[in-house]
C-alpha cells in the first residue's frame, strides 16, 4: 500500500482511460426524452470522472437530454428537501446511502423494484458485490445503487516511525494501540491523531470504532437511543485514553481538525497515525518517498457492547436513487442500469485517488486496485473483505442522534465531560429530537 | 482636525496606520500571495511567506475548458451571470429607490416615518430563517433558477436601505431649490429631474455601489436557488472550493481575486461619491 | 400645491418598494411565523394550532447557550464594531497621508464576498496549518499552536473579530464623514477654551455625531443578525456547541434535522428578541434621532 503518486498523473490516467473505454456494448433498450440528475460532492477525482461517464451514458442514449447538476455536498439535505417541498426533485438523485430512510419516510424516493422490468434487478445482482448491493435496501426493498462503499474505521500508520518505535506490524488491538501511539509520540509529533469536527465523516469514524465494540447509535425495534450503552462509551473512553497517555494533539486541536487536515498533517510527519474511512490518505495523495501503510482499525480487547461487534461499518456516499415523482422512470432506470455496467462501477481502475471501495465485482479484478490495496484484494478474493460488515447508521433521524454524538465526542475530546456524562446527555437529547420527529 | 507637525507625533500616527493596514489588509494579501502558490507549497512546512516558484497557474487552472471541473463551474458564465444579477437589480433599486427617496424626503403623508422605519426594520428578516420560504416563494412564482428570480429577490433585499439613503440625502437639498424651479413654471417632476437629482448623485452613486457589492457577495439565497451551471452565480463557484475533501488555497484565492476585480474597479471610480454619499445618509439622517 | 394629491403620489411613489418588501420578505416571514405554529415534521403537516415548538425549544438544553451565543454574536459584535470603528474612525479623520491612503483600502474587507472571507480566516486561524498561529509560535508568544477556533472558550471571540474585520471599515468610514463635518469653529474653539484631545472628543465631537452613532449602531445590528454564512462556515455552531447562534441552529434544525417547526419557532423568538432590542435602543436614543431627523 505505498503509494507516490502525483495528482496530475493520475488525472490524466483517467482521462486516457475514459477515451479508450469509449462506447461499450450498447444498451438493451434507448431511453428517450429528458432526465435530471443531480450529484453531490465526491473526492476530486470522482468529480471530475463522473461528467465523463455522463459523456458515455449519452453517446449510448442519444435520445436523452440529459441535465446534471453537481452541488456542494455541504448543502444536500437542503437542496433535496427544498426540491421535494417544491415538485422540483431531480429524476435522479445520487446521496448517502444513510439518507434512504429518511427520503423513503419521506416518501420522497421510491423502490427501483417497482419500476425495474423483469429480471432487470437480477441482472444487476451478476455485477455487484452482494453486500454493497443489500447497503441500498431499505424494508426488504431496493431504494438505491450503490456505486461504491466507504468503510470505517481504519488506521493510516507511518511505517518509519513505527520501525523507530521497534515495533514492525501495525497494532491489532484497543491495548496495543494506546502502547504503540504512546511509544510512537515525539515532543513534536503526537503518536496519533484523529479527526473530531463535526463533519458527518468525523463522527462515522467513530461510529467504526464502537459498532466494533458492540456499541449501536439507535435501536430500530425499540425506537430508543442507544448512545450512552458500554459499547459507545468505551469507545469514546478509548479517545479519552489516547488524549491522557499524551500521545495526541492538543484536544482543542482535534476538535477544529477535520478528516482532510488530519490526513494533511498525517502526510507532513507531524502525526505518525491516523484513524480515517477506508480510503486515508489517498484522495490527497501523499509526499515522494512517504513511508505508509492503511491497516484496519485495531479491535477491543473485550468488547463490552450488547450487540453483537461488526467488523467494520459501510456506506455509499454515491447511491443513485429514483424520485418518487420523475415523469421518466424509463430514463432514470437506463441512467441506473449504465451505472451498473462493468465499465462505469470500474471506471477509476482502483485509482488510489477515486480512493473508495469498489462495487463492481468486475473491479476488484483490475490490476491498479490490487497495486493501491493489495490487503483489500486478497482479502476480497478469500470472501473475507465484507464478512461482518453492516451498513452505517441509518433510521429516521439518524442526523439528530449524530449531531448529539458529535457534541459528546467534542466535550470528551475537550475534556469537559467524562464519556459517560458526555453520552448520557446526549443520549437524552437525541431521545428527544427522534420522538418530536417520530411524534 | 490637528496638523501638528512635532516627529513623535507623525511616528505615532504612522504607527497606528500601520496597525489598522495590518489588521486590514493582511487576511487579504494573505489570500492574493496564496494564489501564486503551488498546491504542494501551500501544503508543505514550514510555511512560506513569499510563493516560492510564483506562477499564475491557479490562475489558468480556473478558466482550463478542458479540465471536466470547469464544465460544472464555467467562470465566464459565473462572472456575467453575477454581472447581470448585480447591474440589473442595482437599477431597479437605484430607480424605485429615488421614486420612494423622492416621496418619503420631499412629501407628507400618514405614516410616513412609520413606513420608512419598518423598511428598515425588514433587513433583519433576511437570515437563515427564511431560505426554506423563500424558495417555496420563488417556486410558486416559478423563479426558481432564474436570473430574473434573483434580480427580483435582490433587488426587494436592497430597496430599503437604497431608499433610506437617498430619502437623507435629498431632505439635505433645499427645498427652495425646488419651489423656485415650480414658480418658474416646471412641473414636480421636471423640477425633480432637472434640479433634484443632480444633487442628489452622491447618494445614488452610493446606492447603487453598496447594492452592487450586495448583490455580488450574496451566497445563501442563491445557494438553493440557482440549479443548472449555467444560472449559477460566483458565489456559489467559490464556496465549491470549500468542498470537504479538498480546498485549494490558490484556487480560492485565484478566483476570490477575481471576483473582487469588479468591486475594486467600481470603488476605485466611485470612493470619493460613496463617502459623501454616505455622509449624507448616515450623518444627517 | 395641493395637499391631498401630494399624498396619492407619494403612496404611488413609494408602492413598488412597498410592495417588493411585502412580497418578498414579509410574505416569508408570514410562511415562517405560521409553520411555527403548526407542527411539520418530515415534510408532513401534522396540524396548525400547537405550541409543541416551542415547548422543544424551551426543553431543549442547547437553546440556552445559543440564546447566550446569540447575545455575544449580536450585542458583542455590534458594540465592537461600533467601538472600533469610532477609534479607526476618529483617527481616520486626521488629515494626513498615511490616513488618505487608509482611506481608500480600508472598504476592501467589506468588497471580499462572505465565503471567501470565512473561508481565509478559518484558514489563518487554524492551529496546526494556519498563519496567524505559526507567527504566534515563531514570535514566541506561544510555545504551543492555539486552536482558536478548536478552543471553546475562544471560539465565539474569534467569530467576533473576524465579524468585526468584515463590518467595521463601513463603520469606521461613515463615522470619518461625519467627525470630518463636525464645525472646525467648534473644536477651535474648546481648544481655546483649554480643553485637550480627550474632552474636545468628548464634548464637542461626540454631541455632533450622536445622530450617526446611533444610525450606524442600529444598522449593524441588522446586519449582524441576517449574518449566517460567517459563522456557518467558520464552525459549524462547533465545538459542542460552543459557537451555536440562532441562525446556525435554526438552519440545523430545518435542514439536517427536517424539523422545520422548531426552526420556525426558533426565527420567531430571535426576531421578537431582536426587535425588542432595536426598538428599545431607538427609545433610549429617541432624542438624537429627533434631532437629527427633524431636518
Amino acid at each position: 500500500m505505498k503509494l507516490d503518486i502525483s495528482r496530475r498523473g493520475f488525472l490524466i490516467g483517467t482521462t486516457a482511460m475514459a477515451a479508450t473505454m469509449g462506447i461499450a456494448a450498447g444498451p438493451a433498450r434507448a431511453a428517450t426524452g429528458s432526465l435530471s440528475v443531480w450529484k453531490f460532492g465526491g473526492t476530486p477525482a470522482e468529480v471530475e470522472a463522473w461528467p465523463a461517464a455522463n459523456e458515455r451514458f449519452l453517446a449510448d442514449n442519444p435520445d436523452v437530454d440529459l441535465d446534471y447538476s453537481f452541488f456542494n455536498g455541504q448543502i444536500r439535505r437542503q437542496k433535496i428537501l427544498a426540491g421535494f417541498q417544491t415538485n422540483r426533485l431531480a429524476d435522479v438523485i445520487i446521496a448517502f446511502g444513510q439518507d434512504i430512510p429518511e427520503f423513503a419516510g419521506f416518501g420522497l424516493i421510491q423502490p427501483l423494484d417497482d419500476i425495474a422490468t423483469d429480471g432487470q434487478i437480477d441482472d444487476w445482482k451478476t455485477r455487484l458485490v452482494p453486500e454493497v448491493m443489500s447497503s441500498g435496501m431499505h424494508d426488504g426493498k431496493l431504494y438505491g445503487v450503490p456505486t461504491y462503499v466507504d468503510m470505517a474505521s481504519f488506521l493510516a500508520v507511518d511505517m518509519d516511525a513505527l520501525a523507530e518505535a521497534g515495533y514492525d506490524r501495525p497494532p491489532a488491538t484497543w491495548s496495543e494501540l494506546r502502547e504503540y501511539a504512546k511509544a510512537m509520540t515525539k515532543p513534536d509529533r503526537p503518536g496519533i491523531a484523529f479527526p473530531a469536527t463535526t463533519a458527518p465523516v468525523d463522527i462515522n469514524i467513530f461510529e467504526g470504532i464502537a459498532y466494533a465494540n458492540g456499541g449501536r447509535v439507535f435501536d430500530e425495534e425499540s425506537g430508543k437511543v442507544q448512545l450512552n450503552e458500554a459499547g459507545m462509551v468505551d469507545a469514546l473512553q478509548l479517545y479519552a485514553d489516547l488524549i491522557a497517555d499524551g500521545s495526541t494533539p492538543a484536544g482543542t486541536s482535534m476538535t477544529e481538525t477535520n478528516f482532510r487536515d488530519t490526513a494533511q498533517l498525517f502526510g507532513q510527519g507531524r502525526a505518525a497515525m491516523w484513524i480515517g474511512l477506508s480510503w486515508l490518505n489517498t484522495p490527497w495523495g501523499t509526499p515522494e518517498g512517504f513511508n505508509w501503510e492503511g491497516a484496519p482499525f485495531p479491535r477491543p480487547d473485550a468488547p463490552s457492547g450488547s450487540f453483537p461487534p461488526v467488523a467494520a461499518i459501510m456506506d455509499g456516499t454515491a447511491v443513485l436513487m429514483v424520485s418518487s415523482r420523475t415523469e421518466n422512470p424509463e430514463a432514470a432506470m437506463a441512467y441506473i442500469d449504465f451505472w451498473t455496467q462493468n465499465e462505469q462501477l470500474n471506471t477509476w481502475g482502483g485509482n488510489p485517488e477515486i480512493a473508495r471501495v469498489p462495487a463492481g465485482k468486475d473491479a476488484w479484478n483490475s490490476p491498479g486496485l490490487a497495486e493501491a490495496w493489495p490487503n483489500w484484494v486478497s482479502a476480497y478474493n478469500e470472501g473475507n473483505f465484507f464478512a461482518g460488515a453492516e451498513p452505517m447508521p441509518r433510521f429516521i433521524g439518524v442526523s439528530a442522534v449524530e449531531s448529539a454524538l458529535a457534541t459528546a465526542i467534542q466535550q470528551v475530546v475537550l475534556g469537559q465531560k467524562t464519556p459517560q456524562e458526555a453520552l448520557d446527555e446526549a443520549n437524552e437529547a437525541a431521545q428527544a429530537q427522534i420522538d418530536l420527529l417520530r411524534g | 482636525m490637528n496638523q501638528s507637525s512635532r516627529p513623535f507625533y507623525w511616528m505615532a500616527l504612522s504607527l497606528i496606520g500601520v496597525v489598522i493596514a495590518a489588521y486590514i489588509l493582511f487576511p487579504i494579501f494573505w489570500l492574493v500571495l496564496a494564489s501564486f502558490k503551488t498546491t504542494g507549497e501551500l501544503a508543505s512546512l514550514p510555511l512560506t511567506f513569499w510563493p516560492q516558484a510564483p506562477t499564475i497557474e491557479a490562475y489558468t487552472a480556473l478558466f482550463d475548458e478542458t479540465s471536466q471541473s470547469s464544465q460544472l463551474l464555467n467562470w465566464p458564465t459565473l462572472i456575467s451571470n453575477s454581472f447581470i444579477v448585480a447591474v440589473s437589480s442595482t437599477i431597479l433599486v437605484v430607480f424605485f429607490g429615488t421614486l420612494a427617496g423622492y416621496a418619503f424626503s420631499r412629501l407628507h403623508f400618514p405614516g410616513r416615518d412609520l413606513i420608512l422605519g419598518g423598511l428598515l426594520i425588514s433587513r433583519m428578516f433576511q437570515g437563515a430563517a427564511l431560505l426554506l420560504p423563500t424558495y417555496r416563494l420563488m417556486n410558486s412564482l416559478n423563479l426558481q433558477d432564474s436570473l430574473l428570480g434573483l434580480i427580483l429577490l435582490y433587488s426587494a433585499f436592497g430597496l430599503p436601505f437604497a431608499t433610506w439613503i437617498i430619502a437623507s440625502s435629498l431632505r439635505e437639498i433645499p427645498f427652495e431649490l425646488e419651489e423656485s424651479a415650480m414658480m418658474d413654471g416646471a412641473s414636480r417632476l421636471q423640477s425633480m429631474v432637472r434640479i433634484v437629482l443632480p444633487l442628489a448623485t452622491p447618494a445614488l452613486i452610493t446606492a447603487a455601489m453598496w447594492h452592487f457589492v450586495g448583490a455580488w457577495s450574496e451566497f445563501a439565497f442563491a445557494s438553493i436557488l440557482m440549479e443548472s451551471s449555467d444560472n449559477k452565480t460566483v458565489t456559489i463557484g467559490l464556496a465549491s472550493f470549500v468542498e470537504l475533501f479538498t480546498i485549494e488555497f490558490n484556487r480560492v484565492g485565484a478566483a476570490a481575486t477575481l471576483v473582487a476585480m469588479p468591486i475594486m474597479v467600481v470603488f476605485f471610480f466611485g470612493q470619493r461619491y460613496f463617502t459623501r454619499g454616505l455622509l449624507a445618509g448616515a450623518v444627517k439622517g | 400645491m395641493n395637499r391631498s394629491s401630494d399624498r396619492w403620489l407619494a403612496y404611488f411613489l413609494i408602492l413598488p418598494v412597498v410592495a417588493a418588501v411585502l412580497a418578498f420578505v414579509l410574505g416569508p416571514t408570514w410562511d415562517v411565523a405560521t409553520l411555527s405554529l403548526t407542527q411539520f415534521v418530515m415534510g408532513q403537516e401534522r396540524g396548525f394550532g400547537t405550541l409543541v415548538n416551542f415547548e422543544a425549544l424551551w426543553a431543549d438544553p442547547v437553546f440556552g447557550t445559543v440564546v447566550v451565543n446569540t447575545a455575544i454574536w449580536i450585542l458583542g459584535g455590534t458594540v465592537f464594531c461600533v467601538l472600533t470603528g469610532l477609534a479607526v474612525g476618529a483617527y481616520l479623520a486626521i488629515d494626513s497621508k498615511v490616513t488618505t491612503a487608509l482611506r481608500a483600502l480600508i472598504l476592501l474587507p467589506w468588497v471580499l464576498p462572505d465565503v471567501v472571507t470565512a473561508m481565509a480566516w478559518k484558514w489563518m486561524l487554524h492551529g496546526q496549518v494556519g498563519v496567524i498561529g505559526d507567527a504566534f509560535t515563531r514570535v514566541g508568544l506561544s510555545d504551543q499552536p492555539i486552536s482558536f477556533l478548536g478552543d471553546p472558550d475562544l471560539v465565539m471571540w474569534m467569530l467576533v473579530i473576524v465579524l468585526v474585520w468584515r463590518k467595521m471599515p463601513l463603520v469606521a468610514l461613515i463615522l470619518c464623514a461625519a467627525i470630518r463635518s463636525v464645525p472646525a469653529e467648534q473644536i477651535e474653539a474648546a481648544r481655546m477654551d483649554g480643553a485637550n484631545a480627550f474632552q474636545r472628543f468628548r464634548h464637542v465631537i461626540l454631541p455632533n455625531i450622536s445622530f450617526s452613532l446611533t444610525a450606524v449602531t442600529v444598522i449593524s445590528m441588522i446586519w449582524i443578525t441576517a449574518e449566517f454564512t460567517l459563522p456557518w462556515v467558520m464552525t459549524g455552531g462547533g465545538p459542542a456547541n460552543s459557537s451555536q447562534i440562532m441562525s446556525t441552529y435554526i438552519y440545523q434544525q430545518s435542514f439536517q434535522f427536517f424539523n422545520w417547526g422548531v426552526g420556525s419557532a426558533m426565527s420567531v423568538v430571535n426576531l421578537v428578541f431582536l426587535m425588542a432590542v432595536v426598538g428599545l435602543y431607538l427609545y433610549i436614543n429617541r432624542r438624537s434621532w429627533a434631532a437629527g431627523g427633524s431636518k
